[in-house]
């Protein structure tokens, strides 16, 4: 064993200093994240500033109002009053945060006082119930001499505005009057006066039926893109909450066993919808209504990278699954057609050579992923106005979810496992290839069949539940991407070890056959014209 | 079945599809000496060669190498230089020569200085620091020729070890494996140019179509039932003496075929009362002639 990890190691440490010793593959790795950082900054700038800020109509078709239709009769209010109270706790935050010595609004003062002598859960405690009572009933006098929490709740819907202007996390939405009629919202929808209504089914909390999000999405905006993402981000935030209550609701009906628990975290969704053709025909003369600025939309940016970032993992992993398998080829091929294959050969085994061009690609592969991380831990730290022309963006907390240890611990496997299963296809292709033109043409169907989890990326990452993606994920071909995609919400652990089972017995199996490949392979004179022919070189 | 011999075939077959590559291959190949292998192209020499370094396995039969059945335990006692001659492009001389030397079981310091050794020897150690693609082609044969030396091996398997070779070269690749079989090593090496292996080799196989047809000692090989005679006579005087099978003469030499088992002083006895002999020789046959008869006769055989 000792032996043959030995000469395995060798091989793979002659592959990866010939790679990386070379000034072309320094050049390459340097610059590579740099021209990207440099597209990603102008893709940014191009869709969250300068053009859409330029055209001014854009801004005016928000109303930043939503309306709620509940069949429940209690949720829609329950939804309301956590979202006061997540006001509530970043209001106590900023203020604790910003640490003023002198604010306008003299009850904000006392607030401050507070915040030295408690914590944040404490005064949320303290000041919630009389808030939620106050916004329900309506308090229509104040007494100086009342009890500070009285005194707040009542000040608080005029300093809301404030609070939306300078508070980070602070809702940036309105909920209108509960209506019960959807033609009443239809027509508030078409003329603009809200960006949407959800209507809460009556069976929301067991999530057998799914509420539904009524809004006009992509109509006739500039590119689409603007009012598109604005109706998402409503989704999202008012998603967020009722997901919350719905789990309060499930967590106290239910007993706690891993099953239940694994029900009650499933989040709950609205499904978005358009309510008549008619209704996108008149948006183009929305009136004006209040909007949200960059300044504003930090928790919705972090919510959409928390989304998208297995997105950026599965696009690292298919870039080096990509590279590395055309580097296993293309070494395999030089070593065939030079005969240096059989020199190796006379010293070691065909497993030996194959494993050992395999890790020593995959260490190179290791070496640019390296180099990437730090050149992003230096960009990090030094690059701070750089990072300041983004959108309001907490570096701090995008970094924390890009570098969330549930996705780096999916993809290393997945890594290993993927680069694994497509580098020994292809070294057994390079293998029975006298040339690299020959190689590269006999392995055109994998290239293809590379590419297709990349067509389906952003569908499954939007949609994590659907059929596509469960039949898709017991297809090894395709499990790698896939269960990087879904890294922000994996299966259920079965689940998740079946798929796991399943693709390292179908690496090992792929290993096999393609050790039986190589072993013949490299030695032939003439390539195996057909499918068939591969099949009896693996056969004997 | 256990040998003392370096490499032993025993009935070895060994098929690629439809092509049978060796069949029923059998030899055996005796420790310390020079050992040939000739055949017309696609005989079967170089599968024969790669089936004794492990690089495939014989499909039946018995292979033993160094008196082991496992061809893997004895690997890195074999030193194995392929036809077709590669290098790492890029890599540097030293640097490939220590590779193949600790892929061989050498530690690195021991791999390094015996290969500064062995490019002393060969003239090349200027040449250590530059990578193998500045190297012309002699040169880069020779790089080749020490990795396979670098962790002196006791049995050398060089498979058409002269081509592309100037001839000082060839004299010194010749001085090598002599130097190897005086330390005792077996050499096993397979060559197009018949007058290299009758000069050079102690024993030899012809392999044709996988198939051992003659193996032996040079002289054995040679040796065979016609006599060559220059004298100053014309074909007619060598008939009626007994054992003569037939004569042929060429100018003033005349060739005949006799009788196996033929006393070849009784035949001069009988031809110096009938002509003036100025050259008898038994051992008449040239490597190539054999090469050729013997080769003729298989295709006849095989149909």
């Amino acid at each position: 064993m000792i032996s043959y990890l030995h000469a395995t190691w060798l091989i793979a440490k002659r592959d990866w200093l010939e790679a990386a010793s070379t000034k072309l593959f320094w050049v390459g790795v340097l610059l590579g994240p740099i021209l990207v950082i440099v597209l990603f900054v102008i893709s940014m700038l191009a869709t969250t500033v300068s053009i859409f800020e330029s055209i001014p109509f854009e801004e005016d078709e928000r109303s930043n109002r939503y309306a709620v239709i509940d069949h429940t009769n209690s949720l829609g209010q329950e939804i309301a009053d956590a979202i006061l109270l997540s006001d509530l706790r970043h209001t106590i935050q900023y203020v604790r945060e910003e640490n003023h010595e002198n604010y306008n609004f003299e009850i904000l003062n006392e607030l401050a006082e507070l915040v030295k002598d408690h914590d944040v859960d404490e005064l949320v405690d303290m000041i919630g119930d009389t808030l939620l009572d106050s916004t329900r009933t309506g308090l229509v006098s104040l007494d100086e001499s009342a009890p500070f929490v009285d005194r707040f709740s009542f000040w608080w819907e005029g300093m809301v505005p404030f609070f939306r202007e300078h508070v980070s996390g602070f809702s940036q939405y309105w909920e209108v009057d509960q209506h019960e009629v959807a033609s009443e919202l239809d027509e508030l929808l078409s003329t603009g006066q809200i960006d949407g209504y959800f209507v809460i089914s009556s069976d929301f909390v067991n999530g057998e039926e799914s509420g539904t999000f009524f809004t006009l999405g992509d109509s006739n905006h500039a590119f689409g893109l603007q009012n598109w993402d604005h109706s998402w981000r409503l989704q999202n935030w008012y998603t967020r909450f009722a997901s919350e209550v719905v789990r309060k609701h499930r967590f106290a009906a239910s007993e706690l066993d891993f099953e239940t628990v694994n029900r009650l975290m499933r989040p709950s969704h609205f499904e978005r919808n358009t309510p008549n053709e008619q209704i996108s025909d008149s948006v183009a003369s929305l009136p004006t209504s209040p909007t949200d600025t960059i300044e504003q939309i930090d928790e919705s940016v972090i919510e959409e990278i928390a989304q998208f970032a297995p997105v950026g993992y599965q696009y690292i992993l298919w870039f080096m699954v990509l590279i590395g398998s055309a580097m296993i080829l293309a070494g395999t091929v030089e070593e065939k057609s030079t005969r240096i294959a059989e020199l190796i050969l006379s010293s070691s085994t065909a497993s030996q050579l194959m494993d050992g061009k395999l890790i020593g690609v995959a260490l190179v592969l290791l070496t640019i992923a390296s180099v990437w991380v730090c050149m992003l831990g230096v960009l990090i730290f030094f690059g701070g106005s750089l990072i300041s022309m983004l959108p309001n963006v907490n570096v701090g907390s995008v970094v924390g979810m890009f570098f969330n240890p549930i996705y780096i611990v999916n993809f290393l496997i997945y890594f290993i496992l993927g680069f694994a299963f497509y580098g020994y296809l292809q070294s057994a292709v390079g293998s029975v290839c006298a040339n690299i033109r020959e190689a590269q043409t006999l392995a055109a169907p994998i290239q293809m069949v590379l590419v297709i989890p990349i067509l389906f990326m952003v569908a499954i990452v939007m949609n994590p539940d659907s059929v596509i993606v469960s039949v898709f994920s017991f297809f090894p071909p395709f499990t790698p991407f896939l269960m990087i995609s879904l890294s922000a919400s994996l299966p259920a652990l079965p689940i998740y070890l079946l798929i796991l089972v399943v693709m390292i017995g179908a690496t090992l199996g792929v290993r096999f056959l393609a050790a039986r490949i190589y072993r013949q392979g490299i030695l032939l004179e003439n390539k195996p014209q057909k499918f068939i022919d591969f099949v009896k070189l693996a056969a004997r | 079945m256990t040998s003392s011999n370096s490499v032993v075939f025993e009935n070895a077959f060994k098929v690629f599809g439809e092509l049978c590559a060796l069949n029923d291959f059998s030899l055996s190949i005796p420790p310390g000496c020079i050992y040939g292998f000739i055949g017309p192209n696609g005989a079967g020499k170089t599968t024969a060669m790669r089936v004794i370094v492990g690089i495939t396995e014989p499909t039946s039969g018995e292979v033993q190498v160094l008196g082991s059945n496992d061809l893997r335990q004895v690997k890195h006692q074999i030193g194995y230089l392929p036809e077709e001659k590669g290098l790492y492009k890029r890599m540097r001389v030293i640097d490939y020569i220590v590779y193949l030397g600790r892929l061989n079981g050498m530690s690195k310091p021991t791999a390094t200085s015996k290969a500064k050794e062995l490019l002393d020897k060969f003239d090349l150690s200027q040449w250590q620091r530059a990578r193998c693609q500045e190297l012309s082609k002699g040169m880069g044969q020779k790089v080749q020729l020490i990795a396979t030396l670098v962790h002196d091996p006791i049995l050398l398997v060089l498979d058409e070890p002269f081509s592309g070779l100037d001839p000082v070269n060839v004299e010194l690749v010749r001085d090598i494996i002599f130097d190897r079989v005086k330390q005792n090593a077996t050499v096993i090496l397979s060559t197009h140019i018949m007058e290299q292996a009758e000069t050079l080799c102690d024993q030899l196989v012809l392999i044709n179509k996988g198939e051992s047809i003659v193996e032996g000692s040079i002289d054995e090989i040679r040796k065979g039932n016609t006599i060559k005679i220059e004298h100053s006579g014309d074909c007619d005087v060598f008939l009626g003496i007994e054992h003569v099978i037939s004569a042929k003469q060429v100018g003033r030499t005349a060739t005949l075929q006799v009788s196996e088992n033929a006393d070849t002083q009784e035949i001069l006895a009988q031809v110096l009362p009938r002509t003036h002999v100025s050259l008898f020789n038994t051992n008449a046959v040239s490597l190539h002639e054999v090469f050729l008869r013997a080769v003729g006769s298989n295709e006849e055989k095989t149909g």
